[in-house]
């Protein structure tokens, strides 16, 4: 009985190991073939989030675009150990370029110096290493977004009302450079009052709950900030069962389909999102795929790709929803 | 003839004793409130009582497979991933009307609580262990089946469970209200919770008493998954949504509920009275750091406090009572 | 002589037990004091208050002349107070040598310093010195899970002699010992009393105490009755301070009528070539109703393996065993018990017994299925079950709601008992069945055990005592080393014959 079941997980086991084989073999193809074949490492720090797993697909997509290209995927699982682990097998596979996410960008620091000296052009994406160590950067500009937020909000309530928000994690980078935007934004306009300022953690039943407490204690909200589109459908939920829908709108970042689909339908609450589209991934594989081909941006006129850029965080309301379809996720 | 052993202070003395033990998770309770009620104004409105109860729902009830589980001595970490399985997977099944759905999450979580109850018992793996493998088996399906995103409801009939309401009760509260009487009466009332206190007590002793010790280990995580189950339709029905990171955390919740409840880690102690008030001040702790907007960057260390306080309030109890 | 240890008007309550009343004793240097009493006497808590296990109510404690209350055992340790417990506390995965040293393990360089290295050499070395002493033949390095219960024992003395305890307190330490291992222990402890050091000795042996003590202070009721020199009494006398009436001490005789009656009964039980390796092998015998049929043999002959297997708590390798003349396979206590078979566990605190759960829960643990009416026990039913058997069996507790671990050695091994007779069992098997009781109990419990035979049920005795052996056991197995050395009726056997069959002499 017993032996059968270990038979079993053994089995299992084993199946588990081969079905990671696959990842395996295109690295070790790959350094045998045609010199023009370009192999992209690309590090993510996991897929827990509907945002993480749509830079992994976004980024699959551009790839296949890409001629003569091969894209490699690590998750880190969560675990910026994983991760350095990750990055070090990219390495030793001597991938062309490799395309780094960062769990914890302090935390990867270290290892992107080990890019560096093994000769591979690093793009670092989203969040930042500590170091120079990175050939270019592209991200997402999240005090960029907090501040348009916080200025779609201040004129949207012509300069006075009572603004809640929802935030991500305490203590994170993202959290921190979308609330300090907001803060500095609406700082201008002493009619806006933060009532109340809660952390959702990007979950959407933390999101629900945190807004249902908030409801029950703020008689009259006009906005509420969200730091995220997923998080916000939570509570968005929680407005809707206290039927004060009419009452306020909400913003988000994103931008989720779905979200968009209710800008579009003029749904309340929901009013703008904005972008921090995981298309980014896609750029990024972009980039890498130039600078390991020591190509320029065609409709630039440097002969390399630039080294720092930084995403326009736009706003994204019912005018121009219709164009932002196409990069939602 | 034992009347000839009583002490001077007789057996009333006694008795008071194991009252106050009994409630002084319910007295720590009351603290609480009253102080809940003294620092904001709508702390004790009805509508924000009603708001606590059924916020507390999903957790309160899977909080109950989690006291039957830390009752054997073992401990079940993969409720949070699976409310997460059991969220995207029912939501999915949204095509084939509301009884599929609870039907599929139902069933889901009895199938994943057999496999931690046997992983326990049939493949002696420890509860830590067997239930951190499910964790991230659980997690995995989840993500894996809905690439990390998010499938939305669109079906009314399922909103009912999270939403909708019983002569004016709102539908998680009396989930929760009969899932903790149901529980307290077969712990106190049944073979079964005997067989389980005894199971955690000494499972020598009651394996040699006749007690079928590997059945009940593992029905009580089967009961675990069962709780799980209606924890995560609750949760889903009230966002309408099948999420892929719902559930998160939970397993802390759950656990910290029943320890606050004052069940013992080792098994063999504790009752479902004691659970539902750990998670009522869990309830209250969230709910009153929301109304009093406390900060962010201190809410981990407020929560942290007051559940040591929580906990240390009811050991005086016992020790001076 | 010097009084080394005086207690002072000693009270001790706890809720619905006055567990100590106005206790006064003193312990002089160098003599081996005994503490006396029936069980829930008040002698474990006495000992506990000394060493600071307990608190006291009232009363003042003298060491060396100085009034001290120690708040913890280590403590009374560090003044020279050493306990060791029925219960050893020894960790299992460490060497003899660590579990010696443990709390001070002797340190090499930058010695005193938080990460201060252990000198092993020496540790060892220290350690042999100190087997040597006491004549213990053990390897300093070998792990305490492979040593024996009566090596154990004495490991607890050499950690106590290697802190120069000038007091050692035993609470029941030969419970678990063979007659030679006793005597290799009463041959230290006299060594030890002629260098000087103090022993506070409890027992419900009284010859042991006879042979080994010079003083003695008998517990009632938590009260003192009695203090005196061991020379100025006789076992008759202690017996009456002890139970509050006077009954005869006497070896238990062998009470019941005529020879064996055996072969009357039906045979109700019957078993052939019952083997696990390696602890026993090739055991057939058969038991009749109304019997009781004694198994003898040194500790570790394979006795409590044999009634384990034969209950269904291991499994057995092979070999048949018959209930009623039809052959049964039991895989499981669950199977013996619906068989009419219960087993009274030599280890109750292990395996009896729930300690944190009321006297109720454990008497009721197995006839819950009986107590309910569908699906729903019948609390009122359970209680006056209970409370029938607490009156029948004479627990002494205030109430059936009191945590067995509450109770007192002698009182735990009843509700054990009340537990299998809930069940009704029509073959009972007793695994040492008077192991830590006291004389008036043991009689108690010889009464019951001819009674449960008289009407019928068959009685399977495993026992180290060769007198209650002798006088209960209608035929008496004899084990030595896994076999079955030899069948003795009631008539033909004596302790010594039991004895030549079990060292195979
Ligand atoms: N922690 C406790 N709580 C309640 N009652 C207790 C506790 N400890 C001991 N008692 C009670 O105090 C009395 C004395 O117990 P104690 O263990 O001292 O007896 P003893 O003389 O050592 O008996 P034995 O020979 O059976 O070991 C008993 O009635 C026991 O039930
Ligand atoms: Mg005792």
């Amino acid at each position: 009985m017993h032996r059968r079941i270990r038979g079993l997980a053994l089995a299992v086991f084993v199946l588990a190991l081969a079905s990671l084989l696959p990842l395996a073999v295109p690295g070790s193809l790959n350094t045998a073939a045609a010199p023009k074949h370009i192999v992209i490492g690309f590090s993510t720090p996991g897929t827990d989030h509907g945002w993480l797993a749509a830079i992994q697909r976004f980024a699959r997509e551009e790839a296949q675009k890409l001629p003569n290209t091969t894209l490699i995927i690590t998750d880190g699982q969560n675990n910026p150990s994983k991760q350095i682990g990750d990055v070090e097998s990219l390495i030793a596979r001597k991938v062309d370029v490799i395309v780094m996410l960062p769990a914890d960008g302090k935390a990867l620091t270290p290892v992107a110096a080990k890019v560096k000296a093994a000769g591979i052009p690093l793009i670092n994406l989203d969040r930042r290493i500590d170091s120079q160590d990175y050939y270019a950067y592209i991200g997402g500009d999240n005090y960029g977004i907090g501040y348009a937020a916080g200025e779609y909000i201040a004129q949207r309530l012509h300069g006075k009302g009572n603004v809640v928000e929802i935030t991500g994690p305490a203590g994170i980078s993202v959290t921190n450079d979308r609330s300090r935007g907001f803060a500095d934004a609406i700082k201008r306009f002493p009619g806006i009052k933060v009532v109340a300022s809660q952390p959702g953690d990007f979950l959407p039943d933390k999101g629900m709950k945190v807004m249902e407490n908030i409801l029950q204690a703020q008689r009259h909200i006009d906005a509420v900030y969200t730091h995220d589109d997923d998080m916000a459908m939570g509570v968005i939920q929680a407005i809707k069962s206290a039927h004060r829908e009419k009452e306020m709108f909400v913003t988000g970042v994103g931008p989720l389909k779905r979200v968009m689909q209710m800008i579009q339908n003029g749904e309340p609450p929901f009013a703008a999102t904005f972008d921090y589209s995981p298309i980014m991934s896609a750029s990024a594989v972009k980039l890498a795929y130039l600078a390991a081909t020591h190509k320029g941006m065609s409709d630039l006129a440097e002969l390399e790709i630039p080294r720092e850029i930084l995403l326009r965080a736009s706003c994204i309301t019912k005018d121009n929803v219709a164009q932002f379809m196409k990069i939602g996720f | 003839m034992t009347d000839s052993h009583k002490s001077p202070l007789g057996t009333g003395a006694g008795l008071g004793r194991t009252v106050l033990e009994r409630y002084s998770i319910a007295l720590v309770f009351l603290g609480f409130v009253v102080v809940a009620s003294l620092i904001s104004p709508y702390f004790l409105t009805l509508s924000n009582v009603q708001n606590i109860l059924v916020q507390v729902a999903d957790v309160g009830i899977i909080a109950i497979g989690q006291t039957f589980v830390i009752l054997t001595g073992g401990i079940d970490l993969s409720v949070g991933s699976m409310v997460a399985m059991i969220s995207v997977l029912a939501v999915s099944s949204q095509g084939y009307g509301v009884l599929a759905e609870v039907a599929v999450a139902l069933l889901l979580g009895l199938a994943a609580g057999t496999v931690n109850g046997l992983m326990v018992t049939k493949g002696r793996v420890a509860p830590f262990v067997a239930t951190l493998a499910m964790m991230a088996v659980a997690k995995g399906v989840a993500l894996w089946y809905t690439n990390g995103e998010p499938i939305y409801g669109n079906n009314n009939a399922f909103q009912w469970i999270g939403n909708g309401s019983v002569l004016g009760i709102a539908t998680p509260i009396v989930l929760l209200v009969l899932c903790y009487v149901l529980a307290q009466y077969a712990l106190v009332r049944t073979p079964m919770g005997r067989y389980v206190l005894a199971t955690g007590g000494n499972k020598e002793a009651a394996r040699l008493s006749g007690v079928n010790v590997t059945f009940y280990e593992t029905l009580v995580y089967v009961l675990s998954g069962l709780t799980t189950a209606i924890g995560a339709l609750i949760v889903s029905s009230r966002m309408n949504t099948g999420s892929p990171i719902a559930g998160n955390g939970y397993e802390l919740d759950a656990i910290a509920a029943v320890v606050i409840g004052g069940s013992s880690l080792f098994g063999g102690r504790g009752n479902f009275i004691g659970t539902l008030f750990g998670v009522l001040i869990l309830g209250i702790i969230g709910n009153i750091l929301n109304l009093m907007n406390v900060s962010p960057y201190i809410q981990y260390l407020a929560r942290g406090i007051i559940i040591a306080a929580a906990v240390l309030l009811q050991r005086r109890d016992r020790q001076t009572a | 002589m010097t009084q080394l240890l005086q207690v002072e008007h000693l009270s001790k309550a706890f809720p619905g037990v006055q567990a100590l009343d106005d206790v006064s004793l003193v312990v002089q240097a160098g003599e081996i004091h005994a503490l006396m009493g029936e069980n829930g006497a008040g002698k474990s808590t006495l000992v506990k208050i000394l060493v600071g296990a307990e608190r006291k109510d009232q009363g003042r404690i003298l060491w060396r002349g100085q009034e001290v209350a120690f708040n913890h055992p280590a403590q009374a340790r560090a003044a020279g107070i050493a306990v060791i417990y029925q219960e050893l506390a020894l960790i299992p995965w460490l060497s003899a040598a660590e579990n010696v040293f443990m709390g001070d393990l002797p340190a090499g360089r930058k010695a005193g310093r938080p990460w201060a290295e252990v000198d092993w050499k020496r540790m060892y070395a220290q350690a042999q010195e100190i087997f040597d002493r006491l004549g213990l033949q053990v390897d300093p390095h070998t792990e305490v899970w492979r040593l024996g219960v009566a090596q154990r024992q004495l490991l607890e003395i050499a950690r106590a002699l290697h802190r120069n305890a000038d007091l050692l307190i035993m609470d029941e330490p030969t419970a678990s010992l063979t007659e030679r291992e006793s005597a290799q222990l009463f041959r230290i402890l006299r060594d030890l009393k002629s260098r000087g050091t103090s022993i506070i000795y409890i027992s419900h042996h009284l010859e042991e105490v006879f042979a080994l003590a010079d003083r003695m202070t008998v517990l009632r009721d938590g009260r003192k009755v009695a203090e005196t020199a061991v020379a100025d009494c006789t076992p008759d006398q202690l017996i009456a301070w002890m139970v509050g009436r006077s009954i005869q001490h006497r070896q238990p005789q062998r009470r019941r009528a005529g020879p064996a009656k055996a072969p009357d009964g039906a045979e109700v039980l019957r078993v052939e070539g019952l083997t696990r390796e390696p602890a026993f092998r090739g055991i057939s015998f058969s038991l009749h109703r109304g019997e009781i049929l004694g198994i003898g043999g040194l500790v570790g002959a394979g006795r409590t393996e044999l009634v384990r297997a034969l209950f269904g708590a291991d499994r057995a390798d092979s070999g048949r065993i018959f209930v009623d003349g039809r052959e049964v396979r039991i895989a499981s206590p669950r199977e013996a018990i619906a068989l009419g078979m219960g087993l009274l566990t030599e280890d109750r605190k292990g395996q009896g017994l729930i300690l944190g759960h009321s006297i109720e829960d454990n008497v009721a643990l197995p006839v819950l299925s009986r107590l309910s009416r569908r699906g729903r026990i019948v609390n009122a039913r359970r209680s006056e079950m209970v409370d029938q058997y607490i009156r029948s069996l004479n627990i002494r507790t205030p109430s059936r709601e009191q945590a067995v671990g509450n109770l007192s050695g002698g009182n735990q091994q009843k509700v054990v008992l009340a537990k299998w007779l809930a069940t009704g069992a029509r073959i009972l098997i007793f695994d040492e069945p008077t192991r830590g009781i006291d004389v008036g109990a043991k009689e108690e419990i010889y009464q019951l055990i001819e009674d449960l035979a008289r009407r019928g049920v068959a009685v399977l005795m495993v026992s180290s005592e060769l007198p209650e052996l002798l006088a209960l056991s209608d035929r008496i197995l004899v084990m030595r080393e896994g076999r079955l050395a030899g069948v003795l009726g009631a008539a033909e056997a004596s302790e010594e014959k039991v004895m030549r069959l079990a060292m195979g002499q």
